[in-house]
This record gives structure tokens, C-alpha cells and sequence, in this order.
């Protein structure tokens, strides 16, 4: 978790996800975008929604909801697409609220093993303590993994034709 | 004309020749709302010195577009080898005859 407070100083995105606050690296996050149309493609995990036109750019979007195996909601005004950015590949993430940014002294950040039964433990970095809430800090390049992204069905046998 | 075998081996006889033919809905697994060939659009495809067909709901356009890559995420997506923006601002895939080809389903070409 170094990263988190030698390049981003300690300050993070934050977003609700149902009731659960969650936040990710600030210089993780590119930019916010409103719920836009998304063009779903085949033969990927359920959780990869499909892909947006970000001013002529295809970017794949995942929704956090179902990857986290939380139950699904219907995208309200406030639903947004937080695009973030890793190396050279931008992938869009499903949040129901964007809260903004939030610094967090090293102090209150904590590693915590297995948060909840449904989120696997290696997408959660830990845990921030503020003065009235608990922000659930996390690991996205975990969650991003580009193999979990793709489901080739195993019915379909290679033949020669 | 054509002449339906069963289910995994439909062919088309066009032309004196027989081609078979690809659901391509099957293969990904989406909804067609044509699930007959006598009533959906066969699009000849030429692979080697083969042909086949495959079945889509309608032909839109033909049109010359901009190929983009769908990035590292999709790299291992069968069939699919990238996309492009369309006019109306939706984003097309663009399909790989080849592969879809050589994953389809074992064909018996047996004529009556």
C-alpha cells in the first residue's frame, strides 16, 4: 500500500457501491463519465458489461456490482463510469454514486484480510477509518485481471475442416 | 433452395454448390430473432478455396470503416479480432471468418 500514500498522497476516489463506500488510488482514476449506452460482446464474464464510444475510443466496461456479486440495480441519474487507467489500457468501472476525493493519513489505513464473504480478499487493499464512516480501499489491478475478463465456452471443439 | 440435414450440419446448395452453413448466433451465444436459414440472411465467405455461410438476422450495410483494437482485454476473444465506431456513435465487432471457421461444429457433408 505504499503507493497509496508515496504517489497519491494518501488520497483517494470515492464511490458508493450500495451503501458501502469504496475508493481507489487517486492516479488511478482518468476521468468520470455519466451512464452512457454500452455495446455488450459475447463470450465475456458476466460482469464485463461490454464496451463504450469514450470520444472514439472502445473502452471495455465492467460492473463492479455484479463482480463484487452484489445483487443488480437498475443504473439511476446517479450512476457513473469512473474510467481508470492502467498502463496503456483504459477500462470503465460501474459505480452507483461518485463521491470525489478524500485524503487519508497512513494512521488510519489498515490491512484487513477478508472484509466480506462475497468480495475475494485480493481486490480489497484494506480499510480507511474516518471520523464517520469506513471507506473499503481497492486493490484494482486485482479486480481488473485481464484473464477473469474473457469466458470461452468449452463446448465448442476445435475441429479441421 | 436449400437442404437442412439436422441440426449440426445445415447446408445451402447455391449456385450447384454445396456450402455449409455457420448459426453464428450459436457460436455467440446471443439472441437472433431469425432462428430458421430459409428466413435469415446467408452471408458467403470464402476461406482457402472453401465457402461457407453465415447466418445472420440482417444485413445492414457495406461500408468502409476504421478498425480499432479492442485492447488487451479482448486479445482472446474467438472470432473477434476488433472493432470500430459506427455512424451512429455504437460500437460494431468486427468478426474473424477464419476463426470462426475453424471453431465451429464438425460438419457432415452426406447428400441425399
Amino acid at each position: 500500500m505504499n503507493d497509496l500514500f508515496e504517489n497519491s498522497e494518501g488520497k483517494l476516489l470515492t464511490f458508493l457501491l450500495g451503501n458501502q463506500e469504496y475508493g481507489i488510488k487517486i492516479l488511478e482514476a482518468r476521468e468520470v463519465v455519466g451512464m452512457m449506452h454500452i455495446d455488450p460482446v459475447p463470450h465475456t464474464s458476466d460482469f464485463m458489461k461490454g464496451v463504450i464510444n469514450l470520444r472514439g475510443k472502445i473502452i471495455p466496461v465492467i460492473d463492479l456490482r455484479t463482480k463484487f456479486k452484489m445483487p443488480q440495480a437498475a443504473p439511476t441519474n446517479e450512476t457513473c463510469i469512473i474510467v481508470v487507467d492502467f498502463g496503456n489500457a483504459f477500462t470503465g468501472i460501474i459505480v452507483d454514486f461518485l463521491i470525489g476525493v478524500t485524503r487519508i493519513e497512513e494512521v488510519s489505513f489498515e490491512e484487513t484480510p477478508q472484509m466480506s464473504a462475497n468480495i475475494r480478499a485480493e481486490f480489497i487493499s484494506g480499510m480507511a477509518k474516518l471520523e464517520d464512516r469506513v471507506v473499503i480501499v481497492l486493490e484494482l489491478k486485482n479486480v481488473l485481471s485481464a484473464k477473469a475478463m474473457v469466458s470461452i465456452p468449452t463446448n465448442q471443439p476445435e475441429i479441421a475442416l | 433452395m436449400y437442404d437442412v440435414q439436422d441440426r449440426e450440419s445445415e447446408c445451402l446448395i447455391l449456385a450447384g454448390e454445396v456450402i455449409p452453413i455457420m448459426r453464428l448466433h450459436e457460436f455467440f451465444d446471443v439472441e437472433a430473432d431469425v432462428m430458421f436459414p430459409e428466413e435469415a440472411i446467408i452471408v458467403d465467405v470464402k476461406y482457402g478455396d472453401k465457402k461457407y455461410g453465415l447466418m445472420v438476422d440482417e444485413q445492414l450495410h457495406r461500408q468502409q470503416i476504421v478498425v480499432k483494437n479492442l485492447g488487451e482485454t479482448f486479445v482472446n476473444l474467438p472470432g473477434i479480432t476488433g472493432g470500430t465506431i459506427l455512424g451512429d456513435g455504437r460500437v460494431g465487432l468486427i468478426l474473424d471468418p477464419e476463426t470462426l471457421i475453424h471453431r465451429s461444429h464438425n460438419i457432415n457433408m452426406t447428400i441425399n
